[in-house]
């Protein structure tokens, strides 16, 4: 150790930094890297989740039964879904996230604190909890939202929303909503108390109203999260499937590219359009529609960054 | 704010956030309180507060699922897999964000990959089930320890704001690295340590897609698997349905309504950056 | 120097920990016993699941060096689970529902190969054709439950499948009687509906295939073994617009209207106890549920009739149940307790043991014969089990790739408006057909 006088740039010693490294880059490439770079290699085969069955090279074949055989009626479905639960997630969130903070950072509110825990509350509970209360919030013909269109609405005969293939979607929608609201919201939070005071007062001064300040103040300088934001938002929401998998588990029209994915894989759903089951652990076959899920974030990815780029230029 | 439309304002702020209190207080209420009736009282009368008291629904819930086993396995799998990941990456992040080691920026970028790469659920499916580790709980403590690029990459841009003249001279007073990590570079991070343990705390504790592929075992079973499994089971009974919910939820509103502040702040440092 | 030496200690400690918490938290129940425990795996249906873990006692008296464990898993998360205990080896005896509908040269092209058949194929399956307590079931009923002439699971009982559970009090009050013909059933649904008393039915519609089945049902009805159809669907030589099916898609479409309002939101565990309440006349569900609702509600007096077809039947008999195997035990090839597993079918079989089951479980027919049963309910099913069909699938053949309008053959009672969904009777069967043509079309563009 003596070696780390001589040479200030070894400050200490390569092995054992080394040493001390390999545990979580071997963790890592493992359980991370290797399987995400080894999906493409897999949906040329017709692996199964059983050991013991053979698995052999299938070429292009889970490709062609994907894109060829496949309903492609249903297959752009699947997709669209996927695209209106991302961005209609991520728009409503963020929006009701950004709205929630600037409200909560008024310093005139009372129980401000209280609230910001509330709805904050969600995200401790987890997908498990949320999925039992909506299904529960939900249900026919004792849960609330149905005596409410039936009792106050005045509908005579309401429609039982998860089981309905226009209404389980937006349910689905709300619930994720609902969740991930409060994590958004803390996240602007954070961005507006780093604007300083003095700014609004001055505005203030100026005799600026609340949405003049808002958008001459408040809105430049959280703009950089805002747009981090959305595009974490839109990726994150694009590949998650947690809350499908507990309520609807896929069925009546609420499966997207991610919950087809799941259930392809690891079966256990009627992530059929129809809720007929899919036979499960057909993992090959799961990895070419894997890899499709993949093609729509990068090309999303690309081209949100490509945009939010142009939006900063345009901003500054 | 000024005073011309700060009424206006005001009725405006209290009123948002009134509404959306009840859109997260409503549901909530509504569960416990389904949970404290009997079955008989909620299909006569599904909305009104309770007036049984019943707490018939906890015991028979508890009795009927192992939801102590289910807690103590998720206490478990929690406390490993958070302090492991976190231990190593801290333990990555330093070295890269100091250049130590050769190949640092390659390094860096790798970890970079990790938080946009799709997840690759099925081929660490074949590597999990081929090294015969299928619903054990050592199987899923590796899959959830193994995803900290975030913490990484987050780790790594705190250390870069500690200063480097604190690792010279410890290397000259002739501290070896360990003591060194452990003593100085770990405790400085501390704050840093806080926000991230949180998220993958969080993370972790209510995991629900790993666990339903790795896990079968009743034994095994985090809380939010048993959950969904004995919500599935007795789908029929929203009385015992709820009872079970509030079961899994009461611990970590009684935890959240304690650590809030610390929790959220948690939150807010660690997203920001992330 | 020293402290230099403890990273990698510490770090190889840390990885052990996993290690021993997971040691001493033990591994899954098999691990946990040694070789003496018998798992068994099978779906949540309350009266299997207790009379297994009533006989498992008597189990060990007769062989004492095995335990037998039950675990079940709720319906919908069985299979998955089967599939997955299958894969980890833990797992000595597991259930399946039929072992039918294999794919055949005929149709290779057009339909997947069920779950069963690829487990046979892997070699997953144990072959039970020469073990001696095979010999205690009747052979005959049992051969739509082979493959290559072999048997790799070992059936338990029938269910009739086609038929409605009604309220005798409610049938009596309203003076109506168990329908020989389809516009008899209409007359029934609109009896109980002028009364305004009472709700006509239910079934558990959310889970979907509960509805489904009775797509089935109504073939079952009209075409007796309703396989011939589904080939002819399948290849092309019937179409879904034709007017032979159109009356099909009628009486679909009037079964569908007569639900109780929001029957889509009714989960399937939940159905029974619906019907069992009292002001509910029919429940669409198989025999099996049966000592569900007796359970439900002790006091309820109720029968079960077969769902009639258009014509009454040539032969003069009432109308046939349609039946289809249940609940068959396989072992695993690598099974990690296989004698065990053999041992628990052997001790199972013996005709007092399987006789007492049938008993308990209430909704089966035998498949050994000459079982005589106590249970007042099954005895009073023998005049529509005369000429029963053997209709051993819920649906018939998928075809491969097909669209969700084409799911379940086309019949897909959801997608109805009258319950909701986006599509009147004539518009499905036209989307249905038209999603067959496309999966047909794109099969033949593959080959």
């Amino acid at each position: 150790m003596k070696g780390a006088d001589a040479n200030r740039l070894r400050l200490f010693s390569h092995k054992i930094v080394f040493l001390s490294m390999l545990p979580g880059l071997l963790l890592y490439t493992v359980f991370r890297l290797i399987p995400s770079v080894t999906t493409g290699v897999l949906s040329f085969t017709d692996i199964s989740g059983i050991p013991g069955a053979a698995w052999k090279w299938v070429g292009l074949a889970n490709y062609k039964e994907f894109l060829v055989l496949q309903n492609i009626r249903d297959l752009i479905n699947t997709i669209k879904r996927t695209g209106i639960y991302a961005i209609s997630v991520t728009l409503i969130q963020n929006s009701l996230a950004l709205l929630a903070a600037v409200v909560l950072n008024s310093k005139f509110l009372k129980a401000r604190n209280f609230s910001r825990a509330v709805y904050f509350m969600p995200v401790i509970l987890g997908a498990a909890v949320v999925a039992t209360i909506w299904k529960l919030m939900f249900s026919t013909p004792t849960g609330p939202v149905f005596l409410f269109m039936q009792q106050v609405m005045g509908i005579e005969n309401p429609p039982a929303v998860l089981s309905s293939y226009s209404l389980a979607f937006p349910a689905v929608i709300g619930a994720q909503i609902w969740q991930n609201m409060g994590y958004s919201m803390v996240i602007f939070l954070a961005g507006l108390q780093g604007i300083p005071e003095e700014l609004y007062e001055s505005a203030d001064l100026d005799g600026a109203s609340v949405w003049q300040a808002f958008w001459r103040v408040t809105f430049p300088l959280i703009w950089h999260a805002l747009t981090v934001n959305t595009l974490l938002a839109i990726i994150g929401s694009l590949q998650s499937f947690e809350l499908i998998m507990t309520i609807t588990r896929g069925s009546f029209n609420t499966a997207t590219l991610g919950m087809r994915v799941f259930a392809t894989a690891f079966g256990g759903g009627g992530a059929s359009a129809t809720g007929a089951a899919i036979s499960g652990l057909r993992q090959g076959y799961a990895a070419a529609q894997g890899m499709l899920l993949f093609a729509v974030v990068l090309i999303v990815t690309i081209i949100s960054q490509s945009l939010m780029k142009k939006a900063e230029v345009e901003q500054s | 704010m000024s005073k011309a439309n700060g009424k206006g304002y005001m009725v405006f702020c209290y009123a948002f956030m009134a509404v959306l209190l009840f859109l997260y207080l409503f549901p909530l209420f509504f569960s416990f309180n389904t949970s404290l009736k009997t079955t008989q009282e909620y299909l006569l009368n599904p909305t009104g507060i309770t007036r049984s008291w019943s707490f018939d629904n906890y015991i028979t819930a508890w009795m009927r699922a192992k939801f102590g086993s289910y807690i103590l396995n998720s206490v478990l799998y929690t406390a490993v897999c958070t302090s492991a990941s976190l231990l190593m990456s801290l333990f990555v992040a330093f070295p890269i964000s100091r250049g130590y080691i050769p190949g640092s920026g390659f390094l860096f970028y790798l970890f970079i990959c990790g938080l946009f790469l799709p997840s690759g659920m099925i081929p660490l499916f074949q590597i999990i089930l081929r090294m015969g580790l299928y619903n054990t709980k050592i199987g899923y403590m590796l899959v959830m320890t193994g995803v900290n690029a975030t913490s990484v990459f987050f780790f790594t841009g705190y250390f870069k704001s500690i200063p480097r003249d604190m690792d010279e001279a410890a290397a000259i007073e002739g501290c070896g690295y360990a003591r060194y990590m452990t003593s100085i570079a770990i405790p400085l991070a501390k704050p840093a340590i806080a926000s991230m343990g949180v998220l993958t705390m969080i993370g972790i504790w209510n995991d629900i897609i790993s666990s339903t592929i790795y896990l079968t075992s009743e034994s095994n079973f985090n809380i939010t698997r048993g959950l969904t499994v004995f919500t599935g089971q007795y789908s029929s009974d929203w009385t015992l349905t709820a009872a079970g919910m509030v079961i899994v939820a009461a611990p970590l509103i009684l935890i959240y309504a304690f650590c809030q502040r610390y929790i959220v702040d948690g939150v807010m440092a660690g997203g920001l950056k992330g | 120097m020293k402290c230099t030496r403890l990273i990698p200690l510490a770090l190889s400690f840390l990885l052990a920990l996993p290690l021993m918490a997971c040691q001493s938290g033990g591994g899954s129940a098999a691990e946990a016993g040694g070789a003496s425990n018998v798992e068994l795996l099978t779906w949540t249906n309350e009266p299997t699941v207790n009379f297994l873990n009533k006989i498992s006692a008597d189990f060990t008296k007769a062989y004492p060096q095995y335990t037998l464990i039950v675990s079940n898993i709720p319906t919908g998360d069985h299979d998955q689970s089967r599939e997955t205990r299958i894969s980890a080896g833990n797992i000595d005896i597991v259930s399946f529902q039929t072992f039918s509908h294999p794919q055949e040269e005929w149709n290779a092209d057009y339909v997947d190969k069920p779950t069963w058949q690829q487990y046979v194929d892997g070699g997953l399956l144990m072959d039970l054709t020469d073990q001696p307590f095979m010999k205690n079931y009747n052979t005959g009923l049992l051969s739509g439950n082979t493959y290559n002439g072999k048997y790799y699971s070992m059936c338990t009982g029938t269910v009739a499948y086609t038929g409605l559970f009604y309220n005798k009090a409610i049938f009596d009050e309203l003076g109506l009687r168990e329908p020989n013909t389809w516009s008899e059933f209409v007359d029934i649904c609109e009896t109980v509906k002028s009364s305004g008393k009472y709700s006509i039915m239910t079934t558990g519609a959310a889970e979907n295939w509960p509805l489904n089945m009775f797509g089935n049902a109504i073939l079952s009805a009209n075409y007796g073994d309703s396989r011939e159809l589904g080939r002819k669907l399948l290849l092309g030589e019937i179409k879904h617009t034709d007017p032979e099916l159109a009356k099909i898609y009628d009486c679909i479409e009037q079964f569908a209207s007569y639900m109780e309002p929001g029957v889509a939101g009714v989960n399937y565990s939940d159905a029974p106890g619906r019907f069992a309440a009292g002001n509910m006349a029919m429940y669409a569900d198989g025999s099996w549920t049966a000592p569900t609702i007796a359970e439900a509600n002790p006091d309820l007096k109720f029968g079960y009739f077969s769902l009639p077809g258009l014509e009454a039947r040539s032969d003069g008999l009432p109308p046939q149940f349609g039946i289809k195997y249940d609940l068959s035990f396989s072992v695993p090839s690598n099974a990690p307790n296989k004698d065990g597993a053999l041992a628990f079918l052997e001790y199972f079989s013996r005709k007092d043991v399987y006789t007492d089951y049938l008993n308990a479980v209430g909704g089966f027919s035998p498949t050994q014969p000459d079982i005589t049963l106590s249970n007042e309910f099954l005895n009073n099913l023998a005049p529509g089990l005369q000429s029963p069909n053997i209709n051993p699938e819920l649906t018939i053949y998928g075809l491969k790739g097909v669209g969700e309008y084409g799911a379940n053959n086309g019949f897909n009672f959801l997608l109805l408006d009258v319950l909701g969904g986006p599509l009147s009777k004539t518009a499905l069967a036209e989307a249905a057909e038209k999603d067959y043509d496309t999966a047909r079309a794109a099969i033949e563009s593959l080959k």
